[in-house]
């Protein structure tokens, strides 16, 4: 007979139960607790449950009153109970919060209330920010450095001498009412001072992290500084002088320092973000029946009249309905001196009248490009978490195994016949010297100081994990339209007399065409009249008593006019990709053309040729023809369709690792399924939500900024890490072997969480920061779509942007 | 010599060849109970570090306190010549090698014993289930040390006749560090060395080697530098020998 559990054999009577036999009361026991879960020892057991996908509005709370992981933890359980929260994921490296919440039950007005508590403070992002209450904490850190001098001193004094055999304790006979009675009492005050008022926050910190359900430094901490202060009371009530309250003291003013320091040295590290944030508040006064109002951006519909007054915000895009104004557009385009906008033009959110009054109509969509920037700001800030990834795991069981160990080694001391005092010293040296929080700040804190310095050079990540993809690519997708060239068209070349080009000059000025305006911006002398267009064909206007027609072969071929062969022959070597050639003709046939192309970027070549020294460029365009780059790159494919392009980045993530460079919608599937998506120039909304970092503006060279800023910053989370595990082996067994004195301890693990900060704050590279201290993007008209955030999955599950 | 720590580190070194099957059973349940979002090395390694510290942490309670009956057992020794500490201490482990490699079952009647403590404890443990956190495997692993196991009650008995908390503390203590590497093993679910371990022939190995060293025990008992000489009455005052031995070692 074998034992239904482990499978040796049963003793004679066997151990029975449920009608099974054990082979002894231990396995009868197990089995009966843990059932059928015993037998297969394998650890892949349960199924994965299924990731619920949420749908819901999300809002951005700014949380003052985080100090670590587990206030995170503690913030985003405690939400998600609430009925109607969704999600929750929270921050505190840099203060704020995401909250995904179903609009129906809950209203964004109550999400600060539900946030508030045991000492945070909650706000909308809407709220505006105050400055952090820096003053009191300065004042407990004045306190505690004086009240722990003071302490400090009295052992130097009195007791440190003897301890080290400098003095004999019968020396200190005539002052032993000093020495022996007085002086124990006031350190006794000065350090319940110290503990319950200095120290404050530590216990705060220790019960947040009880709440939560996590063993924190804090917690840690809060038993070392109680285990030495208790004991030094319950000595003092015994009349013993082994007492230890300068350990408790150095603990809680060395702390105490060095979280100072460390909230400082965060909020350098993420100031640009949280300037950023705070420059934006969205309200908007609206006119109705003769009356303002003030609403939320959320609140404002499509036909609502916005009013704008001087000095004032734009609050979303809009065009301008009545009034005219000088309107600084710094913050969006990067153009430093105002630009005055009249009736019927165009504005941005974000940008600030200058001079002038305007009232306005915000578009069809109500939104604005700040606001969609923002909101990517806002989600990568409060993803910054210290909550997932390895490191943090690691924390969270950090602290368990440190308590256990000082736990173990107390008692083997005392096991061991150590006196109860020197045991106790021991274990205070090894609770306090860990560091955990290095490892809970090393990939936060230098995360969000990468971002930061990102947006400082004009680059917007937007997802912390971006840092950790190496930043050697083996291929390079790029985009053709937008990317290697500028989207805009400019004559390339000009065929026949220059009176040709001064009429097809007038006639196209008139038009929208985008190779009209290119046309039309080569002269200026004349003026025309009568337009007629030819959709999709051309135009044709009077020009100087001339019926003048400017178009593609088509609209001359309609028309009845006929193209000279020679012109015909000139034209026909601008090759397929090279232009689009313009006839420009009067009086029955061509007199000239023009060839427009959308122009490349002067610095196309040097950026495609620097890219080629390390990986592949690959060519991947809609357009039929690649034109003139194709000798400039690696690979072509062209005409690629705006599904195909994401199955083209997944063939080539086949071969290595890939990058993609676009910016239109349809790259947006593309820009997901590449290895690391970055949106260039004037992205649309939904390519930059697609992408996992955004570069507006012209230039097309800062992709390598933000090369070097993935590079470095993700060496910088590496040294962190690297620094909390050496530190903590090498601290931790020299705590437990007995080498290292409480106080020592407590200094090293100040020192250490210090470095790690002051490793993250670094600045980051050159510091050449840009002009405008973001160059947003000028969408490409009539292709935002106001979806608002999408996650990549549906990208990559649909395939279409 | 002090073979006390040491003996006991082996005992438990060579006693956990035999629970393989159940603590694996343990272990496997332990991970079971983990999250999925959870499951990395890190953290099963953490929760099975905790369950086991847990464990070892009872055990050594445990110690104490029949450190503490020995001594009082030691008071109202009958004064005679016998070194029965030491006898006792050498029959059981004769009997659990016995019963490690299989061939004598008898230690089974003392589980029952145990098991009518176990009955209190038990459902103290369940409110640690499922051990989804560290910490929890570590509250599972303080009841689950109470487990009635044969091969822990001889050990205690080695403890109860140390007469000594301190003693009895850490024999328990070298005895659960002794199962630690076993259950270590096994939390990483090494699928060969479990295979081995079940051949009957191990076992019957291990079970000799304890068999061997009761009876060492008992033979040594006998002689004057021995080990187990609390139980000798010098002039009908029980001497407690323990008080001399201030090292681990």
């Amino acid at each position: 007979m074998h034992c239904k559990l482990c499978g040796l054999s049963t003793p004679t009577p066997p151990i029975e139960a449920d009608g099974h036999d054990f082979c002894c009361i231990g396995c009868r026991e197990v089995y009966r607790r843990f059932g059928a879960n015993v037998l297969a020892t394998d650890a892949t057991q349960a199924p994965a449950p299924a990731p619920s996908i949420s749908e819901g509005a999300d809002a951005f709370l700014r949380i003052d009153g985080m100090h670590c992981s587990s206030c995170e933890i503690l913030i985003e359980r405690t939400a998600e109970k609430v009925e109607g929260i969704l999600s929750v994921s929270s921050s505190y490296a840099t203060s704020t919060a995401k909250i995904t919440y179903d609009p129906n039950l809950i209203d964004e007005s109550q999400l600060p209330k539900i946030l508030s508590m045991a000492g945070y403070k909650a706000r909308l992002r809407a709220d505006g920010a105050q400055e952090y209450d820096e003053r009191r904490s300065l004042f407990r850190l004045m306190v505690g450095t004086s009240l722990a001098a003071v302490v400090m001193m009295l052992y130097l004094a009195f007791y440190y001498p003897t301890h080290l055999g400098l003095v004999e304790s019968r020396d200190l006979e005539p002052v032993a009412w000093l020495a022996f009675y007085t002086v124990p009492r006031v350190m006794f005050v000065l350090t319940t001072i110290l503990v319950f008022y200095v120290g404050a926050p530590i216990f705060r910190g220790a019960w947040i992290g009880l709440r939560a359900g996590v063993l924190n430094m804090d917690n840690l901490l809060a038993i070392a500084i109680l285990a030495a202060y208790g004991y030094s009371v319950g000595q003092l009530i015994a009349g013993s002088l082994e007492l230890y309250f300068d350990v408790a003291a150095a603990i809680v003013t060395v702390v105490t320092v060095g979280r100072f320091f460390e909230r400082r040295a965060r909020a350098n590290a993420t100031g640009e973000l949280t300037k950023l944030m705070q420059a934006w508040s969205p309200s908007a006064r609206v006119r109705k029946a003769g009356e303002f109002e003030q609403r939320t951006v959320d609140e404002l519909e499509p036909s609502d009249r916005i009013v704008i007054w001087q000095g004032e915000p734009i609050p979303v895009d809009g065009i301008i309905v009545e009034g005219q104004a000088a309107v600084d557009e710094s913050l969006m385009t990067g153009e430093p001196f105002p630009v005055t906008r009249t009736a019927g033009a165009n504005v941005l959110g974000g940008t600030v009248v200058v001079e002038g009054n305007l009232e306005i109509e915000p578009g069809p969509t109500v939104e604005s490009q700040m606001d969609t920037l923002a909101r990517i700001l806002w989600s990568v800030q409060s993803s910054v978490g210290g909550v997932r990834g390895v490191a943090d795991r690691i924390a969270r069981m950090f602290v368990p195994v440190v308590l256990g160990l000082a736990v173990l080694v107390t008692g083997w001391s005392l096991l061991a016949g150590v006196p109860l005092g020197t045991a106790l010293l021991i274990g205070l040296a090894t609770l306090i010297v860990s560091c955990p929080c290095t490892f809970g700040l090393a990939i936060p804190l230098a995360t969000a100081a990468g971002v930061s310095t990102a947006l400082r050079r004009g680059i917007i990540v937007t997802s912390a994990d971006t840092f950790e993809k190496v930043p050697r690519f083996d291929i390079v997708a790029i985009d053709k339209t937008g990317i290697l060239s500028t989207g805009d068209m400019t004559a390339v070349k000009i065929f026949g007399p220059p009176v040709a080009v001064q009429y097809a000059a007038a006639v196209e000025r008139l038009c929208a065409h985008p190779i009209a305006q290119a046309i039309a911006r080569l002269d200026g002398r004349h003026t025309s009249t009568d337009l007629a267009i030819h959709a999709g064909r051309g135009a044709a206007a009077m020009v100087e008593d001339r019926r003048v027609a400017v178009g593609s072969k088509a609209l001359f071929a309609a028309l009845g006019w006929d193209i000279p062969e020679k012109l015909a022959a000139s034209a026909a070597t601008v090759g397929p990709g090279e232009g689009v050639v313009s006839y420009v003709g009067w009086k029955g046939r061509a007199h000239g053309a023009i060839a427009t192309r959308d122009a490349s970027r002067p610095e196309w070549q040097s950026v495609v040729d620097r890219l080629r020294t390390n990986a592949r460029v690959v060519l991947l365009t809609g357009a039929e023809h690649a034109g003139a780059y194709e000798d400039g790159v690696d690979e072509v494919y062209a005409g690629v369709p705006p599904e195909a392009k994401a199955a083209v980045i997944k063939h080539l993530g086949t071969q290595g690792s890939v990058v993609m460079i676009g910016d239109g919608t349809n790259d947006a599937p593309a820009l997901a399924a590449a290895d690391l998506g970055i949106a260039f120039g004037a992205p649309t909304a939904l390519a930059a939500d697609a992408a996992d970092v955004v570069i507006p503006g012209d230039r097309l060279d800062r992709i390598f900024d933000a090369f070097d800023l993935i590079g470095t910053t993700r060496r910088r989370v590496r040294q962190n890490l690297g620094w909390a595990l050496l530190y903590n082996a090498i601290a931790i067994p020299l705590a437990v072997t007995g080498y290292l004195n409480p106080l020592f301890a407590a200094l090293a693990m100040s020192a250490s969480s210090l470095l790690v900060v002051w490793n993250s704050s670094r600045p980051i590279g050159r510091a050449e920061p840009m002009m405008a201290p973001i160059t947003a993007a000028r969408t490409k008209p009539g292709t935002r779509t106001g979806m608002g955030s999408a996650k990549k999955a549906r990208y990559q599950e649909i395939g279409i942007g | 010599m002090e073979l006390t720590f040491y003996a006991a580190l082996m005992i438990g070194l060579l006693g956990s060849i035999h629970c393989v099957g159940m603590c694996g059973g343990i272990v496997g349940a332990l991970n079971a109970g983990i999250p999925q979002s959870d499951r990395s090395q890190l953290s099963l390694a953490a929760h099975h570090l905790t369950y086991n510290a847990g464990r070892i942490m009872s055990y050594t309670v445990a110690g104490a306190l029949a450190g503490v009956i020995g001594s009082q057992a030691a008071k109202f020794s009958l004064g005679t010549a016998l070194p029965v500490g030491g006898i006792i201490a050498g029959l059981f482990m004769i009997a659990l090698g016995l019963y490690l490699a299989g061939w004598w079952h008898a230690l089974t009647a003392i589980e029952r014993a145990g098991f009518y403590i176990w009955k209190r404890i038990e459902p103290l443990g369940r409110r640690f289930l499922p051990a989804k956190t560290p910490s929890r495997a570590f509250g599972l692993g303080l009841v689950w040390g109470w487990l009635p196991c044969g091969l822990v009650y001889s050990a205690l008995t080695l403890s109860m006749v140390s007469a000594s908390p301190r003693q009895g503390a850490l024999i328990m203590l070298g005895f659960g560090l002794g199962t630690l590497p076993m259950l270590v093993a096994m939390g990483g679910a090494a699928g060969h060395l479990m295979a081995l371990v079940r051949r009957p022939a191990i076992r019957q190995v291990a079970g000799v080697a304890i068999i061997l060293f009761g009876v060492y025990t008992c033979v040594t008992a006998f002689s004057v530098n021995g080990h187990y000489k609390h139980f000798v009455d010098y002039g009908g005052v029980a001497h407690d020998m323990s008080k001399q031995h201030t090292n681990l070692y």
